[in-house]
């Protein structure tokens, strides 16, 4: 959802603001043409009479409101949905920021390279970070979670982030 | 910068949000007219008539030039407002601001302007000298802080380059430029791998 909440947003505000340029144009011309007494412009000759005998229950009429529905949830979902922030602010420093995936990168690199980690995962929230560490031996590999911390905490220091640090170690023979 | 990125897409969630609103209470009002929930919501909006019936042609005709006037309004405003939505979705543009300097009591008429596009290319040399910066990219723009983004190696805490990298090329920067009011900084870091290290 980290990649795809972006482009969605994106490209849906793109459609929708090509449709709302659309929608716009079409009833300023329609209107002026209908205020000149001139034929529709753009719409059917004949839609006046279309749409003086649609009924509510018509199924095109139906079709047409649930896609409006459909694509106002769509929106509003995107638009609501909670989006990791493209920068981490740093504590004590105005104006400084540290970029969220470039933070992730470098945490995943040094914990990949710690002994009996063969994998990490960071995801960093507004106030949280959460690491998931991937190990391939069958037991928890021991000292593993306090030497993920200890980097963790060196490293959140250095940077002066106001992080929260939630760790899970995953292995072969369970999960801890 | 990921901030200006950022500024974009916050306000196209807002317009996303707004318009999503909207069509959703339009279709879900209207399907339950269609779909027989309610009977009618009001005079022009009756299950049991036609979409265009009676009651709302009335309600048309009876103000006709206040309808036509309102329904362009309506059309332009939606116009604009895709107008500037669509333009927002455009990356944004890298545009340096010149930079007029204080006459400092020099009886000589006329003003001096640094080019923005100068002052930006000293600071990112002067910056990418030091070791801990791979790369500087620097925005002078109108009325508001200069805008630095860095690609910073990773294993450097972030005070010592402020304090020893970065202010001190900055103060430079404004001393020989002579730059003043000294504007402030926006600074984004982005942490990198340092050079010959092994990523695997």
């Amino acid at each position: 959802m980290r990649l795809i909440i972006p482009v969605l947003t994106r490209v849906l505000s793109a459609l929708a603001s090509l449709a709302l340029i659309g929608v716009g144009s079409l009833l300023v011309v329609e209107v002026v043409a209908a205020a000149l007494d001139a034929d529709p412009v753009l719409l059917p000759s004949d839609y006046a009479d279309r749409v003086a005998g649609l009924a509510w229950d018509d199924r095109s009429m139906v079709t047409a409101l649930a896609a409006t529905a459909g694509v106002g949830v769509v929106a509003l979902l995107v638009g609501m949905w909670r989006r990791a922030p493209l920068t981490i602010p740093v504590e004590g420093r105005s104006g400084v920021a540290i970029e969220r995936r470039g933070l992730e990168g470098s945490l995943s690199r040094r914990l990949t390279g710690l002994d009996g980690v063969s994998g990490a995962r960071v995801r960093a929230g507004r106030r949280r970070l959460r690491v998931r560490i991937d190990s391939r031996r069958r037991v928890a590999p021991e000292g593993a979670h306090e030497a993920v911390r200890e980097v963790l905490d060196r490293e959140l220091a250095d940077q002066r982030l106001d992080l929260r640090p939630s760790v899970r170690l995953r292995y072969r023979g369970g999960e801890l | 910068m990921k901030r200006l990125r950022s500024r974009q897409l916050r306000s196209s969630r807002v317009m996303l949000t707004v318009l999503g609103l909207m069509l959703t209470a339009v279709g879900a009002a209207g399907l339950t007219l269609s779909l027989d929930a309610v009977d009618r919501l009001a005079d022009p909006l009756d299950a049991d008539t036609p979409v265009w019936n009676d009651a709302g042609r009335s309600l048309v005709e009876n103000h006709q030039l206040a309808w036509q006037l309102g329904a362009v309004g309506v059309g332009l405003l939606l116009v604009v407002i895709g107008l500037s939505w669509l333009a927002r979705q455009i990356p944004p543009i890298r545009h340096h601001q010149d930079l007029e300097l204080p006459k400092g009591g020099s009886s000589v008429a006329g003003t001096s302007t640094l080019a923005g596009g100068a002052a930006a290319d000293a600071f990112e040399e002067d910056l990418e000298r030091s070791r801990w910066i791979e790369r500087a990219r620097v925005e002078f723009r109108k009325d508001g802080p200069v805008r630095v983004r860095l690609d910073v190696v990773e294993d450097h805490p972030v005070d010592e380059l402020l304090d020893e990298v970065v202010a001190p090329a900055f103060d430079r920067l404004v001393r020989v430029g002579g730059i003043d009011p000294r504007p402030d900084l926006a600074i984004d870091l982005r942490l990198v791998t340092p050079p010959g290290r092994s990523v695997a």
